[in-house]
């Protein structure tokens, strides 16, 4: 064996993971890093993504990590590039996403404490809160080690960002290659899943037997633990209602006759009704209403079961009848073998959920018209339903956007796993394009559409280029208001203050950037323009001018408003 | 007109019934409702005031103000119930966020929520005196 480098050790170290991807901008102290990446990373599947900031290579690495369960990973340099990397790692962490980032720090000699580098950011302090581990990695000795150690930490229990931060001289130094251990992930980590206790299974049967109107509410565990098949053969064996977290939208059919919309009344509806709730890895913060009535119902009455890979995720916002440590595909593989030896199946659901079906029908009777609205100016659920009927189901559908999410959620109806990205714990604007384009990378046969606001796209619209660069074909639809519509919605008596843009022509922008670009007025050119834009072969913006006095109209906004604001509303 | 009062009632069933809007989305509403607005002594509102009401096909049939078996009694704080009639706070925000408690099934109240939104538009345009410190 011969001399290794530390930018090497680094390479190895993720290679040994199988990252195909490394999304970032690179500084100066990155320099043998990506050489490595050339030399070594490339020939083995290893690239570097350039974006054109760094809060777009961490939801890049993000939404790697969502649509495939495997770490997604960015980089920034020293200072300003660590500091950019910030708001995407936020959001992974809010989402509960494995996410690595890695920063490049001035001279070991030099650092922590800080004596006057230009550059130098105490990043270690700085990515704390928003990571589950992270460490200056001190030593070229213990690249593997430490790059093991974040893996390892990352995908155990509820996923999470860790960060490594790497001085510039740990990247270059060079030492003997056999002082490294470059492990396999079976020789660091465990790989197998955890299955529940056999008295908790025990309880939970029997909790199903008593129960006539059992619920199943799928969070993101159930796409993390791929448990779609074992999902819907316990919803089908049970007749249960299917309720989702935002989240995990298409683990779970969203046209099956047992599914109810998230934040429907139908979902509301079941929810607060049924006597048995199966929880899979949710833990029904502000989006599932808290746990609370008239959102789910009164815990007298509703016996609940909470299945979480970790248990710190229990009962954090109701109490449990059945608190279950497991992973959720190994619960429900060992409980629909438990039903089947007893024989437990029912035929028909619960006779009330023709009454949670109606309230869901009620709820979105509206909106499916609206989906073919012929107003000028544009409805903004016109092209949410033009771009939903343009794309097959096995399109990635990314959201982003305050109100123009909320529109979109109405009426993108998801059939299939690993097909849905966008926030919903973080609450945070400007990830949709990005995540766009890393799902165009990661699936290039896939179609994949952008859904977003005209105020989350300003963001990062930077990344325009990026996808043009990259070849990524992704085509993005603004419903385009000229404000922060769901803020502005929120003023009093139309005293507006700081939520109204001028009127940007981001068609305009798009092609500038060498993508496709079209400024959409009328409801009847959608379909067309979608058409061209696919037809393009380019990144394809459509700048759907929405009218603005409906966009204010969110029909559920005041409830979302309440919940999020809770009591001090 | 006093809120829940005969008069207050009377031009209730005025402006409800004679709503095309509010007719069109409650015309399969056949419900009984009883709102208990709660006492607030310290306000000058010493007995929970009880206002119950029949639907018939998007239209109010019947008004009472004892305490009789409803489809649904939907109680809350006179302040709350204060907030709406001015539209300082909706109707559905008030029931899911627990401002308003809900007897009765939540489902085929929600499925009526259109009806509901309008239903309490048309009552903010009465001209209505409060009670107590309300006024």
């Amino acid at each position: 064996m011969g001399k290794i480098s530390g930018a090497e050790a680094l390479v190895r170290a993720l290679l040994a993971e199988d990252v195909r991807f490394v999304f970032g901008i690179p500084g100066g102290q990155w320099i043998p890093f990506l050489d490595a990446i050339h030399r070594i990373g490339r020939p083995q599947g290893l690239d570097f993504v350039m974006t054109r900031h760094e809060q777009a290579a961490a939801h890049m690495a993000d939404a790697a990590s969502r649509l495939t369960n495997r770490v997604g990973v960015c980089l920034g340099t020293v200072g300003p590039g660590a500091v950019d990397l910030v708001p995407g790692v936020f959001e992974a962490y809010s989402e509960s996403s494995a996410v690595l980032a890695l920063t490049a720090q001035v001279q070991s000699w030099k650092a922590y404490p800080d004596n006057g580098s230009t550059q130098f950011c105490d990043q270690k302090r700085l990515f704390e809160p928003i990571t589950k581990f992270n460490a200056v990695v001190s030593h070229w000795r213990r690249i593997p080690e430490l790059v093991q150690r974040a893996f390892r930490s990352a995908l155990s229990g509820t996923p999470g960002p860790v960060h490594l931060d790497f001085p510039v001289d740990v990247l270059y130094a060079e030492g003997e290659e056999d002082d490294l251990q470059f492990l396999s992930p079976s020789e660091y980590r465990i790989l197998d899943r955890p299955a529940p206790a056999p008295q908790a299974l025990r309880q939970a049967v029997e909790m199903i037997k008593a129960s006539e109107n059992p619920l199943i509410h799928a969070g993101g565990a159930v796409q993390r633990a791929e448990a779609f098949g074992e999902l819907r053969e316990l919803a089908e064996r049970l007749q249960a209602a299917v309720t989702c977290t935002v989240y995990a939208r298409g683990v779970f059919p969203e046209s099956h006759p047992l599914h109810f919309l998230p934040m429907g009344y139908g979902a509301i509806s079941a929810q607060a009704e049924a006597d048995l709730v199966i929880d899979l890895g949710a833990r029904l913060c502000a989006m599932d209403m808290w746990g609370k009535v008239p959102g789910w119902g009164v815990p007298e009455a509703q016996r609940f079961v909470q299945v979480d890979i970790n248990p710190e995720s229990m009962a954090l916002t109701r109490k449990v009848d059945l608190a279950v440590q497991a992973d959720v595909k190994e619960f429900l593989k060992a409980l629909l073998a438990e039903l089947e030896r007893e024989g437990v199946r029912r035929e028909r659901p619960h006779p009330n959920h023709a009454q949670y079906r109606a309230a869901q029908e009620a709820w979105m009777a509206d909106f499916a018209a609206a989906g073919t609205s012929e107003a000028v100016p544009i409805h903004p659920l016109r092209p949410v339903a033009e771009f939903r009927s343009r794309f097959p189901q096995e399109a990635v559908v990314v959201l982003d956007g305050g109100n123009a999410q909320v529109w979109a959620t109405y009426l993108t109806r998801i059939e299939r796993p690993f097909s849905f990205l966008a926030q919903s714990d973080s609450g945070m604007l400007g990830g949709g394009l990005p995540k766009a384009i890393a799902a165009k990378l990661l699936f290039p046969e896939r179609p994949v559409f952008l859904l977003t606001g005209d105020g989350a796209f300003g963001l990062n619209i930077q990344e325009l280029e990026t996808a043009r660069r990259l070849g990524a074909a992704v085509v993005i639809g603004i419903l385009n208001d000229r404000a922060w519509g769901m803020i502005k919605a929120d003023q009093p008596g139309e005293r507006y203050i700081g939520v109204d843009f001028h009127d940007a022509d981001y068609a305009a922008i798009a092609r500038g950037f060498g993508c496709f670009g079209e400024r959409v007025e009328r409801p009847e050119e959608i379909g067309p323009a979608l058409a061209r834009a696919e037809a393009s072969g380019l990144p394809a913006v459509l700048d759907v001018l929405v009218d603005p006095a409906v966009n204010l109209k969110v029909p559920d906004l005041e409830t979302l408003d309440a919940i999020w604001l809770d009591e001090v509303l | 007109m006093l809120l829940g009062s005969k008069e207050w009632w009377e031009k209730a069933k005025e402006v409800v019934n004679g709503d095309a809007d509010y007719f069109e989305a409650a015309k399969n509403i056949h419900k009984t409702y009883t709102f208990r607005v709660q006492s607030e002594p310290e306000n000058g509102i010493p007995d929970d005031i009880l206002m119950g009401y029949k639907i018939d096909g998007g239209k109010i049939v019947e008004y009472w103000d004892a305490d009789r078996p409803t489809d649904f009694v939907i109680s809350g704080p006179y302040k709350v119930w204060h907030q709406i009639m001015r539209g300082e706070m909706g109707p559905i925000k008030a029931m899911t966020m627990r401002k308003l408690a809900i007897k009765g099934s939540l489902p085929e109240l929600l499925k009526d929520t259109k009806a509901t939104i309008r239903w309490v538009a048309l009552l903010q345009t009465i001209p209505t005196e409060f009670h107590g410190n309300y006024r």
